[in-house]
């Protein structure tokens, strides 16, 4: 698909480089962007390709698509106004822009955010399930952030998978026919680009308050793993670098990403 | 860049309010350039990016605006290393310490397969990625901002590191 269509937005996706196949889109935009610097390629320039053959989640985990079927892109964003240490902030920006494109399709009650940043439907028979994820890359100087890669897999008109915990856009609405992915990769950058520059003008305050009430699991009591030991919590909310807090019967506890497991 | 005057502040005005003071931070904290100095007949500011120094100094001595500097919203604020115990105590003034700006965990390499990113001896140059700090799925690659040599790897692969730990010894060229 050689992705014509033109979002609008200010400058997300002005620039858009189609790929029909490759590793990984983040390490393609990465090396789009030179050494010294890096400030000739354009915020905003988005990488997209029909497959990606090497894509990934957390360090190590792998993300597989089917060809042509899904959208996989990544997308170059300076945000220098951010410190190293509030970049959880990124985070929730990014998570809150991909939902709210996906919430034009979908029962916002059934589409939730799981921490840190992957995107689940809530199907009333089958389940919990992931729709997609994203993967942000920082370049840091200093304390500051100079650029942020943000990869973002999202499965849409996919509708056979090889584990049960997957769904689709399309499998989850049931549309006949297969969704135009031009016009949902515009519409994600145009509500990308909303919520990066509510963040940019300092509304972080509110995009955790909306992060937090599109949050899995939110207030709700359920089980987790830490350490191989099963136990009940009730989730909390995040703490500004994002960990998880979780009010356990022994008290309220923080959780890095590696350190706790949802048991779904 | 350097912007010499700036419309927000009206020159027949006597003092610049700190509110103003605020205004004008907040506009170079999201303008994005890197250092701004702004002379008016009362004031003279220069603020400057990546722990680089934060002033404002009255010109006239008759109008004080000393408490300027205390406005300084978060993101130009000056980084000022605290000395921490882990750190060594007479380090030669030609090393510096490269710390890590967040809590994370430190990884010398991409990937379990890729080779390292830098060794001990190596030449470095700025914008040189040293390593990696993954923290929530968010991973930092970490660039040298001087020329130097790598002459000490203070933190084991794939730890954890807390904010501002030391992680690298550079002997400056």
């Amino acid at each position: 698909m050689p992705y014509n269509f033109k979002p609008s937005t200010l400058f997300i996706g002005k620039k858009i480089i189609f790929l029909p196949s490759c590793h990984s889109t983040n390490d393609e935009l990465v090396k789009m962007i030179p050494e010294t610097g890096g400030d000739s390629t354009l915020e905003g320039t988005v990488v997209v390709t029909d497959q990606q053959t090497a894509g990934r989640g957390q360090r190590g985990n792998r993300w597989e698509a089917e060809p042509g079927q899904n959208l996989t892109f990544s997308l170059l964003l300076k945000p220098t106004f951010l410190q190293a240490s509030a970049q959880f902030d990124l985070s929730i920006a990014i998570a809150l822009g991909v939902y709210e494109a996906l919430g034009e399709h979908l029962d916002e009650n059934q589409l939730r955010i799981k921490w840190p940043n992957d995107l689940y439907h809530l199907h009333p028979a089958e389940g919990n399930q992931k729709l997609g994820g994203l993967l942000i890359e920082n370049t840091l100087q200093g304390y500051q952030v100079s650029t942020a890669i943000v990869g973002i897999g999202l499965n849409i008109n996919q509708l056979i998978f090889p584990v049960p915990q997957a769904t689709s856009l399309r499998r989850i609405t049931g549309q006949p026919f297969s969704y135009d992915l031009e016009r949902l990769l515009a519409r994600l950058l145009e509500c990308l680009e909303a919520e990066y520059l509510r963040l940019r003008q300092g509304g972080q305050q509110a995009q955790k308050a909306r992060y937090l009430a599109r949050l899995f699991r939110y207030q709700e009591w359920h089980p987790y793993r830490s350490n191989g030991r099963l136990f009940n919590a009730q989730l909390l909310g995040v703490d500004e670098t994002g960990c998880l807090a979780l009010e356990t019967t022994g008290g309220l506890r923080y959780f890095g990403i590696k350190e706790v497991e949802f048991v779904i | 860049m350097v912007l010499k005057t700036l419309s927000l502040v009206p020159k027949t005005r006597k003092n610049m309010e700190t509110k103003e003071i605020q205004k004008l931070l907040d506009f170079i904290a999201h303008s994005g350039l890197d250092e701004v100095s702004i002379e008016t007949s009362e004031l003279k500011i220069s603020v400057k990016r990546y722990g680089g120094t934060v002033s404002a100094a009255p010109v006239a001595a008759s109008m004080p605006v000393a408490t300027a500097p205390a406005l300084t919203p978060a993101a130009v604020q000056p980084v000022s290393p605290v000395a921490s115990p882990i750190t060594p105590p007479a380090l030669p003034s030609n090393v510096i310490t490269v710390r890590s700006p967040m809590i994370g965990t430190f990884y010398r390499s991409s990937g379990p397969e890729s080779p390292l990113m830098v060794e001990i001896g190596d030449e470095i140059k700025p914008g040189k990625v040293l390593c990696i700090i993954e923290a929530m799925k968010l991973f930092n690659e970490i660039e040298s901002e001087v020329s130097g040599k790598i002459i000490k790897i203070l933190v084991e692969n794939a730890t954890p590191v807390e904010f501002d730990q030391p992680l690298f010894l550079v002997e400056l060229v």
